[in-house]
Formats: C-alpha cells, sequence, structure tokens
C-alpha cells in the first residue's frame, strides 16, 4: 500500500467469495415467517382498531370504578340519605 | 403494474450487492448479516417500486442507507462494549475480532459516514450529486466528509509504511 491510489486500487478488486445459496435461504426463511404482515395493511388497520376496540371494552366492562354498588362505603353516601343523616363526620360540616 | 420476482432481483443483484458490502463490511460474518439485510429491504420494498429509477440505482440507495446504518449500530454497539470493557463488566478477550484481513484497517479508522462516502466517490466512483442524493445529504456535508477521510486514510497508510515497520496502534479506534 505505497499510497492512497494504489490503496483503492486493491479496494476495487478486492471481491472475498460468497456463498449466495446459503444466504439467499435464510434470506426466504426470515421473509416467509411472517404471515400477520402479508395482510394488505387496509385489512391490517380495520383488524387492529376491531381488537383495539374490544379490548378497551372488555376494560370498561371489567373496570371496578363500574361497579360501584350501595354496599360499598363511597357509593353508601350517595344511595342512602340516612347514611348522610347519621355521619358524624358531616354533621361537623354542616353545623359549622 | 408489473409484478416483480424477488428471486430474479435477487439473482440479477446479488453480486453487485456483494461487492457494495463488502467494501463496507469486515468480517465474513459482518458482510453476510449486512447482504442479507439489503435484500430483506428489497424484498419488502419490491411491491411499491415503481420503476421511475433504473433497478441498479434503487437498489444502490437501498445498499448504501443500509450499510449506513448497519454501520452507525456497530459503532454504537464498539463503544458500548468499550465502555463496559472499561467498568470491568465484561472481559476484554470477549471482544470479537471483526477485521479479517489488512486491506480494511485503514477504512477502520473512519466513522460511519466517512467510510461510506470514501467508497462510494472513490472506490465505486460516483459523484458527489449522486451520493448526496442516495444517502440524503447536502452536498458540502459530502465534500468534507470526503476531503476528511482521505486525509485520515493517508495519513493511516503513511503510518503503516513507518521504517521501523510498527503498525500503528489502536486500530480499533473510529475517529469522528
Amino acid at each position: 500500500m505505497a499510497n492512497y491510489s494504489e490503496y483503492i486500487d486493491k479496494l476495487k478488486i478486492s471481491n472475498p467469495p460468497a456463498d449466495y445459496g446459503k444466504m439467499l435461504a435464510n434470506i426466504n426463511r426470515k421473509t416467509a415467517k411472517q404471515p400477520l404482515f402479508h395482510l394488505p395493511q387496509l385489512q391490517f388497520a380495520i383488524t387492529a382498531s376491531l381488537v383495539i376496540l374490544l379490548l378497551s371494552f372488555g376494560f370498561y366492562l371489567t373496570y371496578p370504578i363500574n361497579q360501584a354498588s350501595n354496599d360499598e362505603v363511597l357509593m353508601s353516601y350517595v344511595f342512602n340519605g340516612e347514611t348522610i343523616d347519621d355521619s358524624v363526620l358531616l354533621d361537623y360540616v354542616f353545623e359549622n | 403494474m408489473v409484478k416483480i420476482d424477488f428471486n430474479q432481483v435477487y439473482t440479477d443483484h446479488k453480486e453487485f450487492v456483494w461487492r457494495l458490502v463488502s467494501k463496507y463490511a469486515n468480517s465474513k460474518q459482518d458482510r453476510e448479516d449486512l447482504f442479507q439485510e439489503v435484500f430483506l429491504k428489497i424484498h419488502r420494498a419490491l411491491p411499491g417500486f415503481r420503476g421511475q429509477a433504473a433497478m441498479q440505482t434503487w437498489i444502490y440507495r437501498i445498499t448504501a442507507n443500509t450499510s449506513l446504518s448497519f454501520l452507525k449500530k456497530q459503532n454504537t454497539y464498539k463503544k458500548l462494549r468499550e465502555v463496559l470493557v472499561n467498568f470491568r463488566f465484561v472481559e476484554k478477550t470477549e471482544v470479537a475480532q471483526d477485521v479479517d484481513d489488512s486491506i480494511w484497517q485503514p477504512l477502520n479508522k473512519l466513522n460511519p459516514q466517512q467510510r461510506i462516502i470514501l467508497v462510494m466517490s472513490d472506490v465505486e466512483e460516483k459523484k458527489l450529486e449522486e451520493i448526496a442524493d442516495s444517502l440524503k445529504i447536502p452536498v458540502g456535508t459530502v465534500k468534507s466528509n470526503l476531503h476528511r477521510a482521505r486525509e485520515i486514510v493517508k495519513k493511516d497508510l503513511v503510518l503503516r509504511l513507518r521504517p521501523d515497520g510498527r503498525q500503528p496502534e489502536g486500530d480499533s479506534v473510529r475517529r469522528s
């Protein structure tokens, strides 16, 4: 590598051996492993939206805040008037 | 639109892509990984290829950009590895020797962008405008990187020919 242009000439002619068959087999294996992404983009977007919608609805139905009832201490203040009357804390608030 | 067969594209362009990636990656494993990454991108992008550009030009762009990302990732990994070695989290001997031919060592002194630009310009003999267009960077950036890259390689070549025959130290250190 006496000088720059000699070095560049060496780079130009260098061509390491390649196993094209093995590399093609690897590429084919990787491209064949993704059946989900074979769906067209629009179809994939619609399917994903439906899945998200279903999951959100399921989450909404099972979320504890939507299952409030008379039996809970907090909600009893809303549903039972007598609870308010008996409350020492509220008496203290309203009397002042 | 005419459907293009991937296997045909592979057959027609595999040697062209291999010749290019050979200049960007040093070890056999890296070359093969990069080559496969390029063809995976081609496979994904092929349905959208409209044929406005020649197929070879299109493939050239994909190869250049994939190689640049590949080298940047590798650079980050090496820096991280150096930090881990410094803090003794990993043994120094575990660092993979990735240079299997001394011809690549001067190129290893360059950062990823300098290396890609120098190879595209001086080895592949592409015009500055073509390089700028392929890498989506200004021509001025190409020029300055090319100038700096040539300086670094020339300096390294001179050091390798020192009369005491000693090779320059710190081959693994890249300049920014």
